[in-house]
């Protein structure tokens, strides 16, 4: 009775708890709240309401799973998985409870039941738990994508234009980029951005001054690097002109399968334009070669858009009044940069430019608002300045022994030239989960991720001509096999039963034919159970008889299908004690 | 015009087990069976769960900003892990029948009684069992939605009983009902055994006719059916008469000839029931009219199967249905079975129906004709059947007569 209560009331009460525990820790929308308290109660209200149990229970689970929704209209983290489980729980067994009989399933069939569905739940839920907002990522880009709101350079953000705030998608993904084997430093730098013009960021120093590509004879040894880069095979990197790796400053003895790269002007590295960027080894440091010089900052690193001169111009004095040198204003830049507030969901007014919205109106942005904010702002101040793309950190595979870079360590930063060198300047405030470790399921996944893209990495470089042969190598090798097994099992078969398939005798007949034999009448090698029987029929004792008949009507069984077989099992079991041995 | 909302809302779904066959042995079909086999899967609390999920995942899209997502990952799972579960819960060693009544009348309470056994010999324990029903097109419903699960008893047998509700005369021809074995949280039935399919007439309701002008015409017309095994045999003493050579000396009567002092014998009549032909006039708009002048027609043969007569003939619209059934008294099964089936018919043209029942008028004592209307087409048909020797009692179901039949209250003439 009790149970039965509680069952009925169970749902709206989990629901409502849920709810209150949601409002207590952080209100979901007003709307949200009067829908989930109005569910709930209506939820109740069925409970207490409705005579028909089974109309009863799924009326009241809907309204409680209303409830539930609404509550769940905010981030409410692990509080809302473990309400969930505990929820759903609920649900099922007052969703149950009006029909089931009570009585249970066969052990057997219950054990294997509750196992899979155990499992099956576990994995399904699992995986959609965690690749769910990687889906919904995926999915916003793709129809953003669709809708032309962003385009595949965008996507990226590394190419050698870049809207401001196209990193959005990227900050929010968890796609796997590149792995780093040895020593990850922390700036991956992957493309540089020197000119700001309406929302958009462009690097023009190739256009004024010629590009220099430096073509490296082969690089060092894989062994002898101090890292290694792998872009990982679902990585949406830049193609054709626009390919480029990701590698820090300094970075050099630089290595690939081809044994070809080449170096721009502002340091970024790229592959061959006709070869598909996988693997890059090098070092950071004690280089056999000196790494190639970056080119001094020419006229467009202290260009600013005329559009916002005058605001820029008012905030830069304000903000490096009293810094003398140059690296004391990037500081104070830096500084006053810092209390602003780092967010991926920007407020923007459409009318002002980004970057002037960012410092004067809404003051929140992410990685790219601040790096160019201060970019121009270093301008304003008489300071070369350039807007670096590329990755910052990445999780370190404890399992695997390397770092794993995500589209979601995006980040952009500054390069001032100061003193005669570029200098890296990052103005974004730490930013929560860019720098961490796997955790342990994920690291596992990742291993084995990694491990079948390096097979495939590997199956690719195989030539259409050594494909063919390792085909007709292993369509050989499974055809040998093959024949030996079926050989092999047709000896083992021959030596089990000299009749070939038939069916072995039973063990009823085998059984009177031992005791027989143990009587002095075995049966001899090829003599029909016919003849045999009436070989037993002449002998002269009280058995023989019986005996002689059980093996007929057994022959008969056998080779006629006449009879009842269990009939003539049990003349045979008695013909069998009926012998006597002594 | 009235519209029948219920049966437009079945307007795409096959009416008769035939055409609901040839749909599902179609390519459509094949392909729909495939992916609603997953939905058939599920138990009702399943179902009602998968939607739910349905509705969670629509508000849970927003998986940046909202939680909700979690939920539906959880109950996706829990869902999609019974459906594997399910898979294991064959339950091969049982056997399992279906038995219905053979008739219901129009919207009462059938019920349909599966049993399930363990097939002899095997030892396999029987687990619970949930017994669903055929889908019931529109003319039917599962009075009891809420079915248990029926637990097997120590000699390995369950039984079941389902209960509907047919709003629509006619045969139903059910689809098999199902028994399967319910995963642990009783989300997903594993592989479904079926029973055989069945049959289940539904005829009209009986009115309630508690008397009908007498059946005056001729008794021992000439044809009629006798009821001895052979003509002259019978035991209906007819009266006792003088002795004739030739009488059987068998019958001769003692105690008259004794009183009278010449020989008498006893005289037997060969035993006949009246016979009645029944005509129904289909040619009506309304429904409801025309259903009480099938349950009217019901109404009259039951009526006269309590007395003596036989009804010889239906007719209905324009078809005559002839109930030869020889000494037979089931007439009135046969007669309910035909009713259940009956349409609105053509227009009512009394010449070209004349026509077809001429040849049983000869033999028929009464006519009782059940029409929908007072016209010129259905005096004539009535003048024309009294013309031809036969009396013909003529019934119009007018609108109260109608409503009086569907409240079930007594009519009589």
């Amino acid at each position: 009775m009790v149970m039965r209560l509680f069952l009925r009331f169970a749902p709206p009460f989990a629901a409502g708890v849920m709810l209150a525990l949601v409002i207590i820790g952080g209100p979901p929308p007003a709307a949200a709240r009067v829908i989930g308290i109005a569910c709930a109660i209506a939820s109740l209200l069925a409970a207490l309401v409705v005579q028909k149990p089974d109309l009863r229970a799924h009326a009241t689970v809907a309204l409680a799973v209303a409830a539930f929704i609404a509550a769940g209209q905010v981030h409410a983290g692990g509080r809302y998985a473990l309400g969930a489980t505990i929820f759903v729980g609920v649900c099922l067994a007052c969703l149950r409870a009006p029909r089931t009989s009570g009585a249970p399933l066969p052990a057997r069939a219950r054990m294997r039941a509750s196992i899979v569905l155990a499992a099956g739940s576990f994995v399904v839920g699992g995986l959609l738990v965690w690749q769910l907002p990687n889906a919904h990522a995926a999915m916003e880009r793709r129809i953003a994508r669709w809708l032309g709101a962003i385009d595949d350079e965008e996507i990226t953000g590394f190419a050698s234009n870049m809207r401001l705030g196209s990193t959005h998608g990227m900050l929010l993904s968890d796609r796997v980029v590149m792995r780093i084997e040895g020593n990850a430093d922390e700036y991956l730098r992957g493309a540089v951005l020197d000119k700001y013009r309406m929302n958009e960021m462009s690097w023009t120093s190739s256009t004024d001054i010629p590009d220099v590509r430096v073509v490296t004879p082969a690089g060092m040894a894989p062994e002898t690097a101090t890292s290694k880069m792998v872009y990982a095979r679902s990585a949406r990197v830049s193609r054709g002109g626009e390919a480029r790796w990701f590698l820090p400053v300094g970075a050099c003895d630089l290595g690939t399968a081809s044994g070809k790269v080449s170096l721009d002007q502002a340091g970024i590295v790229h592959p061959e334009p006709a070869i598909e960027p996988t693997t890059i080894w090098y070092r950071t440091s004690e280089c056999a070669r000196v790494p190639v010089k970056l080119a001094p900052p020419t006229d467009a690193n202290l260009d600013v858009d005329v559009h916002f001169e005058a605001e820029i111009t008012a905030i830069a004095a304000k903000w490096t009044a009293g810094a003398r040198t140059d690296r004391e204003k990037l500081e104070a830049i830096e500084r006053e940069l810092g209390r602003f507030r780092y967010s991926l969901d920007v407020r923007r007014n459409a009318r002002i430019d980004p970057v002037v919205d960012f410092l004067t109106l809404h003051h929140e942005g992410h990685c790219e608002h601040f790096a160019s904010a201060m970019a121009i702002l270093a301008r304003r101040a008489g300071i070369p300045t350039r807007v670096v793309t590329g990755y910052r950190g990445g999780d370190f595979n404890k399992l695997g022994g390397y770092t794993v870079v995500r589209e979601r360590n995006a980040h952009a930063w500054v390069e001032a030239w100061v003193d005669g060198a570029w200098h890296a300047y990052d103005p974004t405030p730490p930013i929560d989960g860019m720098e961490r470790e796997s955790a342990s399921g994920s690291a596992a996944v990742d291993v084995a991720t990694y491990a079948i893209e390096r097979v495939l990495n590997a199956l690719s470089r195989i030539t259409l001509l050594e494909w063919g042969l390792y085909l007709t190598s292993a369509v050989v090798v499974l055809y040998v096999i093959r024949e030996i097994t079926r050989r092999l099992a047709k000896r083992r078969a021959r030596s089990r039963n000299v009749f070939g398939d038939f069916e072995a005798a039973h063990p009823a007949f085998d059984a009177l034919a031992d005791q027989l034999a143990r009587a002095g009448h075995a049966r001899r090698v090829s003599e029909p159970i016919e003849s045999f029987a009436r070989r037993l029929r002449a002998i002269t004792a009280p058995w023989s008889k019986g005996a002689a008949e059980a093996l007929e009507h057994y022959a008969a069984l056998r080779y006629g299908n006449r009879g009842e077989a269990a009939e003539i099992v049990g003349e045979l079991e008695k013909a069998a004690k009926g012998i006597n041995v002594s | 015009m009235k519209i029948d909302f219920a049966r437009l809302n079945h307007v795409l779904i096959p009416k008769t087990k035939e055409e609901r066959d040839r749909w599902r042995s179609s390519r459509f079909g094949r392909v729909a069976s495939r992916v609603g086999g997953i939905w058939w899967s599920l138990t009702e609390e399943g179902r009602m769960l998968a939607i739910l999920a349905l509705v969670v995942g629509a508000f849970g899209v927003d998986v940046r900003h909202t939680s909700v997502y979690v939920l539906f990952s959880l109950l996706a799972g829990i869902i999609i892990g019974s459906l594997a579960a399910s898979r294991f819960l064959r339950i091969d060693h049982v056997h399992v029948a279906a038995s219905a009544p053979r008739r219901v009348t129009v919207g009462e309470e059938v019920s349909f009684t599966v049993a399930c056994k363990r097939v002899r010999g095997s030892d396999e324990e029987m687990p619970p069992l949930r017994v669903r029903g055929p889908f019931l097109p529109w003319d039917g419903v599962w009075t009891d939605t809420a079915q248990r699960e029926v637990a097997p008893s120590e000699a390995g047998v369950a039984k079941a009983i389902l209960k509907a509700k047919f709003v629509a005369r006619g045969l139903h021809h059910l689809d098999p009902f199902t028994v399967s074995a319910v995963a642990p949280l009783g989300l997903a039935c594993g592989p479904r055994l079926r029973t055989d399919a069945t049959k289940v007439h539904v005829v009209p309701r009986i009115a309630n006719v508690s008397r009908l002008p007498a059946v005056v015409a001729t008794r021992h017309q000439p044809g009629g059916v006798a009821l001895a095994s052979k003509s002259g045999e019978s035991m209906d003493l007819f009266g006792v008469r003088p002795y004739r050579p030739g009488d059987p000396v068998r019958d001769l009567h003692a105690r008259s000839w004794a009183r009278t002092g010449t020989p008498a014998v006893r005289e037997y009549q060969q035993e006949y029931f009246t016979r009645v032909g029944v005509v129904l006039d289909t040619d009506v708009e309304d429904p409801d009219r025309l259903e009480a002048a099938i349950e009217l027609a019901a109404g009259v043969i039951a009526h006269l199967s309590r007395g003596e007569a036989l009804v010889d003939v239906i007719v209905v619209g324009d078809r005559v249905h002839e109930m030869l059934l020889g000494r037979s008294l089931g007439y009135l099964d046969q007669a309910l079975e035909l009713l259940a089936t009956v349409e609105r018919g053509p227009k009512l043209r009394a010449v070209d129906l004349l026509r077809r029942i001429d040849a049983h008028l000869a033999k028929l004592s009464t006519v009782f004709v059940i029409t929908t209307a007072h016209d010129t087409e259905r005096n004539l048909l009535v003048r024309s059947i009294e013309n031809r020797g036969a009396v013909c009692s003529s019934i119009t179901v007018d609108e109260s007569l109608a409503k009086a039949i569907r409240k079930g209250e007594p009519v009589a003439w």
